[in-house]
């Protein structure tokens, strides 16, 4: 069943919504990716001011978001490029 | 549980001859609103996703990539608020020592409170469970009452709080020396 979105929301043709999208796309992985520092660098000093034993875990999993983050934000800014 | 029987745990502010005996945290159970929140949003996206792939030809006034990298976006803002939400579980701890209590409150980014008294000014403990699912699932609030303008503590939502009652009523004991029961402690529970 073929969805015509663009005639639903009344879209006028030309319109580059794509790259408004991923324009709105990068600000979000920007704030996101600070965010992602910045819990990366709590959990640093989290983990030496408590040190228990899924200390690693964690850091490896905040440095997993904060590399998922940055990788994201490398293709959105490719995807407009080109 | 006895003073010869500390804990492999370490915190910042630790003396040297100073052994971790307990550390409590709160239930589990505590974090079933958010988990709940956060599998139902990654469910929805995941949801999506299979739809735009599975579904027939779909007039999107922008590309397939830019739908597939927004769902993407959003489950990871998804997991990143439970990390958070997990984080702030985590490091929120009750430490009982051999010479004092410390409890640590981690509030949000950038922002934790270490609160902390000597064994010796506690003079009243009393734990509460209230409600079906605290009293179901053994959980409850502790309440540790300390000596003159000390901060008196509170221990939110921890498992088996009246063996936890009696673990630091124990240790207090040891450490002081003095007979409770000869004193008139009090032991309550809200029934």
């Amino acid at each position: 069943m073929e969805l015509d979105l663009i005639k639903t929301f009344n879209i006028t043709e030309g319109q580059d919504i794509n790259l408004w999208i991923q324009a709105f796309l990068l600000v979000v992985l920007f704030f996101y990716s600070i965010f992602a520092l910045l819990m990366n660098r709590q959990i640093s000093i989290l983990n030496k001011a408590i040190q228990t034993t899924r200390a690693k875990q964690l850091s490896k999993l905040a440095l997993a978001q904060l590399i998922s983050s940055l990788f994201l934000f490398i293709i959105v800014i490719l995807m407009v490029i080109f | 549980m006895s003073l010869d029987s500390p804990i492999p745990f370490h915190f910042e502010g630790e003396q040297k001859d100073e052994k971790v005996l307990i550390v409590i945290r709160a239930h589990p159970i505590i974090n079933i609103g958010w988990i709940l929140t956060s599998v139902f949003l990654l469910l929805v996206s995941l949801g999506m996703f299979i739809y735009l792939i599975f579904s027939g030809p779909v007039n999107l006034p922008f590309s397939l990539a830019t739908a597939f990298i927004a769902i993407l976006i959003w489950a990871l803002i998804i997991v990143g608020i439970a990390f958070q939400q997990f984080l702030h579980w985590y490091f929120n701890l009750y430490i009982l020592t051999n010479k004092r209590i410390v409890d640590i409150d981690f509030f949000g980014l950038f922002h934790r409170r270490v609160s902390q008294t000597h064994l010796f000014n506690i003079q009243d403990i009393t734990y509460s469970k209230a409600g079906v699912l605290q009293n179901f699932l053994d959980f409850g609030d502790l309440r540790l009452q300390t000596a003159g303008t000390a901060p008196n503590f509170e221990f939110h939502n921890i498992p088996d709080p009246e063996g936890s009652q009696k673990h630091i009523l124990s240790l207090v004991e040891q450490v002081t020396g003095n007979r409770f029961k000869n004193y008139g402690v009090r032991s309550n529970q809200d029934i």
